[in-house]
């Protein structure tokens, strides 16, 4: 495969990763740019590779990780945006951005975690072969994050994390 | 409370936030990638060194010191008066804030069309808070959501406790005080981050309190919270500054960077000024960092342009950004224009050293 036809196959799917991981059309775009950029230098050796799209993949983790913070764009909003006209919508717009906003306020790599698993669908394993990590560790991340963003844990909800809300081949 | 599945679905409406590909890498620009030879070492910086040095290098330490700017404020105890018609530049603003001691300035924004905010986040990065000042006279006060009537520092409005209709940081302000410092006219100072729950009476009473606080460190009369570092030599006709943003987490690690508007619509300048601390590397020289491309050749490229200058304490850089990423919209030489005609400020670490913005970008 050359790059151009990995990028043409996977692009879309990265970029929706990395707006994911990063919340931030913005950083997701600098951090995708970045990425691209070192992987095609490699590409000799990620083209190679079983799955480039999951190196490619860890590589936009860990340029997400190590992004200087403080170069992260801030884009203002209208003072005042509409109010939501029918109610139980704003209501539940409410509650998904309350939860935006506090994951949005985890550590970096505690966010990486929930969106490994639960927007990419990986298992604990999978994470920590990611992260570069144990899968203890993994576990540990998941938890706090879990805790500080009160996730109600539902059992019979497992299978569905492993399998993520988006098919796995199509989540990078 | 919340379930996985809800926190799968959040995920997933983050979505909506991917890039446009063509933004990241234009298929008709990718074609270059592989010409390219990225410039690193001491090849590249010489190559643009030898033509941008002169320039940079004679106003390395600046000029003799511009005295501070006078920051108009009002004093300790700010009444209602008329409202300003709006800011003579967009740094300046109708109100400062003097914020209570866990939070700090991040950003300062105008909105269109003549609006104003200003973001201040906490120093322990659990929460953050916005004083929004829309455009006089364009609100209708029917739209907010009415609370407890209060008065702060002598001007009336009220607190509401309630997810609000403005953002703060991204997401929905949960509790606010609305001022109406003049018939009106208003300033909204609403927070984020605050803890505890607050059906608990004596929550509720603290995260009031807290709320509060901020909304009575507004101070009305024109102010000039963000200084910059550097004045521009360069004001080209197109050049218009668009917004501030100011990180400083503690003196020694002020980041500053502003936006300038491009030489076509929709591009876009911006300059960032930080500590050396966190660039060490181009110390006291100029640059094109790499993998932006050759000098020569960078327009072409689909990556952003980006250079820079060291000033001995701090670097400023310059980086492109253009919708459709056409770099010849904004030639690096460009780039390089309003690297050499920059002066910059005799000391970093010493703000009273800055510029006023009025002073040193173009309105």
């Amino acid at each position: 495969m050359t790059f151009d036809e990995f990028v043409a196959g996977r692009l879309p799917a990265l970029l929706r990763y990395a707006a994911v991981l990063a919340g931030d059309r913005g950083l997701a775009e600098d951090v995708t740019q970045e990425v691209l950029l070192r992987a095609h230098q490699r590409w000799a050796h990620i083209g190679g590779l079983d799955a480039p799209e999951h190196y490619v993949r860890r590589m936009i983790t860990n340029e997400y990780l190590s992004w200087r913070r403080r170069w992260a764009r801030v884009v203002p909003r209208a003072a005042v945006e509409p109010a939501d006209p029918q109610p139980d919508h704003a209501g539940a717009h409410a509650e998904r951005d309350a939860l935006l906003g506090e994951l949005h306020r985890l550590p970096r790599r505690q966010r990486a975690v929930l969106v490994l698993r639960y927007y990419a669908g990986l298992s604990d394993q999978e994470i920590a072969a990611e992260l570069g990590c144990a899968a203890g560790t993994v576990r540990g991340y998941a938890s706090r994050a879990l805790a500080t963003l009160r996730i109600e844990l539902v059992p019979s909800d497992h299978d569905a994390r492993v399998v993520g809300r988006i098919p796995r081949e199509e989540a990078v | 409370m919340p379930t996985e599945n809800d926190l799968r679905d959040a995920l997933g409406s983050l979505e909506r936030h991917a890039p446009d590909p063509a933004a990241v890498l234009p298929p008709a620009a990718r074609r270059g990638v592989g010409r390219r030879t990225l410039l690193t070492g001491a090849t590249g910086l010489a190559a643009v060194a030898v033509p941008v040095g002169t320039g940079l290098l004679t106003g390395r330490h600046g000029p003799a010191v511009t005295p501070p700017a006078t920051t108009i404020r009002t004093s300790s105890r700010p009444a209602s008066r008329p409202a300003p018609t709006g800011p003579p530049h967009p740094l300046e603003f109708g109100f400062t804030v003097e914020p209570p001691p866990e939070l700090v300035l991040s950003g300062l924004f105008p909105t269109q069309p003549g609006g104003q905010v200003m973001h201040l986040r906490s120093r322990d990065g659990t929460g953050a808070a916005a004083v929004y000042r829309p455009v006089p006279g364009t609100l209708d006060p029917s739209v907010l959501p009415t609370g407890d009537p209060v008065t702060v520092n002598g001007v009336s409005g009220y607190y509401v406790a309630e997810p609000l209709p403005v953002p703060v940081a991204g997401h929905q302000a949960p509790e606010g005080v609305f001022l109406e410092y003049a018939p009106g006219t208003w300033v909204f100072a609403v927070r984020t981050g605050l803890t505890g729950d607050r059906s608990d009476p004596e929550v509720a009473r603290t995260r009031r309190e807290q709320t509060l606080r901020l909304a009575e460190g507004i101070r009305f009369g024109r102010a000039a919270p963000l200084r910059l570092p550097y004045r521009l030599g360069t004001r080209p006709d197109w050049m218009h500054v668009s917004l501030g943003q100011l990180d400083a987490e503690a003196p020694s690690t002020v980041v500053v960077l502003v936006h300038l508007t491009g030489p076509v619509a929709g591009s876009e300048l911006q300059l960032r000024a930080s500590p050396v601390a966190a660039a060490a590397r181009f110390l006291d020289r100029p640059f094109l960092e790499a993998p932006r491309g050759e000098p020569t050749t960078v327009d072409a490229t689909p990556f952003r342009p980006r250079v820079g200058a060291g000033f001995g304490s701090f670097v400023v850089e310059v980086l492109a950004r253009t919708p459709s990423n056409v770099w010849d919209d904004i030639p690096t030489a460009l780039m390089l224009d309003v690297l050499r005609t920059l002066t910059p400020a005799a000391d970093f670490d010493d703000q009273d050293t800055w510029f006023d913005p009025a002073d040193a970008v173009p309105a």
